[in-house]
């Protein structure tokens, strides 16, 4: 008896190619790349069956991956690279760190771009003079704040909130002792989060400072996302993908997570969720991929264990495709409308 | 996977470093490496993957006061692993000043680093005609020297036979079971330095210091120095473990290094035990031979060890005489 088709191989697209998958992203209109371990993207428009565009962009690898402002991707390379890559698969540098890696990019819609190198963060937008920040150590992650006049930056010591538009404001600290890594907004903007190396996540709620503290992960999180509407911030870093509540005014204060994914044999390496509904995309350490609702506690199997660890996720803006890959080079693509 | 090994050269400015991690790059051996040096683009460093380190030292918040790790090493490592052109091997090299343990402890640490990468083992490279004033006048000089795995006793042609020996005295003084290979040019044999296993549990199978620091008189009284501990009968496995934790917990922050080789009561293996200041492992190994003779030994590297205080707390681990070795 053959094995019965995974719901990838009967709805979704899927691809192996021979490097680690660091990065899936999608633009504002819904064009998807991955970034691979041999310096390479890989384009195309989400839910057109044609063969992805393969585009040469690094000469090491793709440390980051971001959608640009406008469409088509910005990514920043251990070559020292900052470049803009457009949905035809056109490539043009923005800037050049030679020596240097590009750990972090990152931008907004109304148009401002955002990377880091080492201890220092470049901001750029058109028709104003670059803004260089330098912070006491490297910098961990970026995020920009809804609205995009300002951007948190994460080091050690905590993060600070600093300015887009001018070189001259006050940045704004919020300290924690350690070493502060991803760093991330809440979509209502009243929370600041950071992934610590120290296996859990620390957060200020803006308007008082008041602070967050979520533990008892298994190791560090590194995929999170916010989804159902941003009142729900879901996280990898154990074995369920704890989905913490930021409804109310004080975020998860004194609430518990939920906790879709449950299991005893792996490790949830991944996470990204539906930007509008309680639907969770959900990556293992074992290759596993599966799709669960968080409010009817139910979950389906995409893709069963293999192919290596899947290393990331991503959720189309128009709330249809979920995109994925491991660290063996597997990729897929699931259409997840209705 | 088998795990990337990780090879850390440390040493003064001037000792040789550049020379010895040369001679590895440009050995024919086949095999590619990762290097990852404190100041990118300093004199020339023959390799194609070459990345520079910004030497940040990181405390960790876990409970252990004395936890640092390198954060830079973290990011580096982490974004290594994922290239397509992989390689066989890495060599971290130090600064001059740089202290060992935040390096040594990543490895402990990080679980990222940890699932990918294994250290290899921690080669020191000194100037035997500079050394003795170095370790008069610097802590760092001495921490390199107690954590090497390894010291290349290089510009060996500077000094004669006499100063050979009392140097070499004076490095084993401060860690016994380090080996010491004399060099000129650092024109050493590549498989002393690296491929050692050196932190491989599986690996540490002897523990033979070659001179115990307190049977020799010393010409100098050095603040890092070992003490060695030994038991011919059965270490109390639990009395062990609570002791060793203590003695971690409350001095950790001063002993270095720690290694053994332990015959625990009951346990028919080797029981081996290494810690970088707070931070320990262990876990048993190969089985005693019948017709071996068991026994224990733990030695302990450290600045203003209390050795009388280490000796009698090691010494109620042991079991009394009348204990019979297996458990009734």
């Amino acid at each position: 008896m053959s094995q019965p088709d995974t719901l990838l191989e009967q709805f979704g697209q899927q691809w192996q190619w021979p490097a680690y998958v660091l990065a899936a992203r999608f633009d504002a209109s819904n064009h998807l790349a991955f970034a691979l371990g041999d310096g390479s993207l890989q384009l195309l428009p989400a839910g057109n069956p044609s063969a992805p565009q393969r585009v040469e962009v690094h000469e090491g690898i793709a440390l980051s991956l971001a959608g640009a402002p406008g469409g088509g991707f910005l990514s920043g390379g251990d070559d020292g690279r900052l470049v803009r890559v457009a949905v035809d698969g056109s490539v043009q540098e923005l800037a050049s760190f030679p020596g240097r890696w590009v750990d972090h990019v990152a931008s907004h819609a109304n148009g401002v771009v955002a990377c880091s190198e080492g201890k220092r963060l470049h901001l750029y937008a058109e028709g104003r003079d670059e803004i260089v920040r330098e912070f006491p150590s490297t910098v961990g992650g970026l995020c920009f704040s809804p609205d995009g006049h300002r951007i948190a930056v994460s080091h050690y010591g905590g993060v600070t909130l600093c300015s887009t538009r001018s070189a001259d404001s006050t940045p704004v600290p919020l300290t924690c002792p350690g070493s502060h890594l991803a760093v991330t907004w809440s979509p209502n903007a009243r929370f600041v989060l950071s992934a610590m190396q120290e296996d859990c996540i620390r957060g200020w709620r803006l308007e008082d400072n008041d602070d967050l503290y979520m533990s008892g992960y298994a190791t560090k999180v590194k995929s999170w996302s916010w989804f159902n509407g941003g009142r729900h911030l879901a996280t990898s870093g154990s074995n369920c993908a704890p989905c913490w509540p930021f409804k109310g005014r004080k975020g998860p204060r004194g609430l518990a997570p939920k906790t879709p994914g449950d299991t005893t044999s792996a490790l949830v390496t991944a996470v990204a969720g539906d930007p509008d509904h309680p639907i969770l995309g959900i990556g293992y350490d074992d290759g596993q991929v599966t799709v669960a609702d968080i409010d009817k506690d139910q979950e389906a199997v995409i893709k069963p264990p293999g192919h290596g660890a899947v290393t990331t996720m991503a959720w189309s803006p128009d709330c249809a495709w979920l995109a994925f890959g491991t660290e063996k080079g597997f990729a897929g693509l699931f259409p997840v409308a209705g | 996977m088998a795990k990337v090994p990780v090879t850390v050269l440390t040493g003064y400015l001037g000792a040789g470093k550049t020379t010895l991690l040369n001679r590895i790059l440009s050995e024919d051996h086949g095999k590619r490496y990762a290097v990852i040096v404190n100041e990118f683009g300093e004199l020339g460093i023959d390799n194609d993957l070459v990345v520079g380190a910004d030497e940040e030292v990181f405390e960790m918040n876990n409970g252990c006061i004395c936890c640092t790790v390198r954060g830079d090493l973290i990011r580096i490592i982490s974004g290594l692993m994922k290239r397509i052109d992989r390689f066989d091997a890495v060599i971290i090299e130090t600064t001059g000043l740089a202290d060992p343990a935040p390096v040594a402890q990543t490895f402990f640490v990080d679980d990222d680093v940890r699932s990918k990468t294994e250290l290899d083992a921690v080669v020191t490279v000194v100037d035997a005609k500079h050394l003795p004033a170095r370790l008069d006048d610097s802590p760092e000089a001495a921490e390199q020297v107690a954590f090497a795995d390894v010291v290349v006793l290089n510009k060996i042609d500077l000094v004669d036979d006499s100063e050979r020996q009392a140097l070499e005295r004076r490095i084993l003084a401060i860690n016994p079971y380090t080996r010491i290979v004399a060099a000129n040019h650092c024109d050493v044999d590549l498989d002393k330095v690296i491929g050692l296993g050196a932190f491989d549990l599986e690996r540490i199978m002897t523990l033979e210091p070659e001179f115990l620091s307190e049977d020799h008189a010393h010409e100098h009284d050095e603040q890092v120095k070992s003490i060695s501990l030994t038991a011919t009968r059965p270490l109390q496995p639990e009395r062990f473990e609570t002791w060793i934790a203590e003695v971690l917990r409350n001095d950790g922050v001063d002993i270095l290094r720690c290694k053994g080789i332990l015959d625990l009561l009951g346990m028919e293996q080797r029981y081996v035990f290494q810690s970088v200041h707070m931070l320990a492992n262990g876990t048993p190994t190969q089985p005693w031979q019948p017709d071996e003779a068991r026994h224990s030994r733990l030695v302990f590297i450290g600045r203003d060890l209390d050795a009388d205080k280490l000796r009698s707390g090691f010494d109620a681990c042991v079991i009394d005489a009348h204990t019979p070795r297996e458990p009734a």
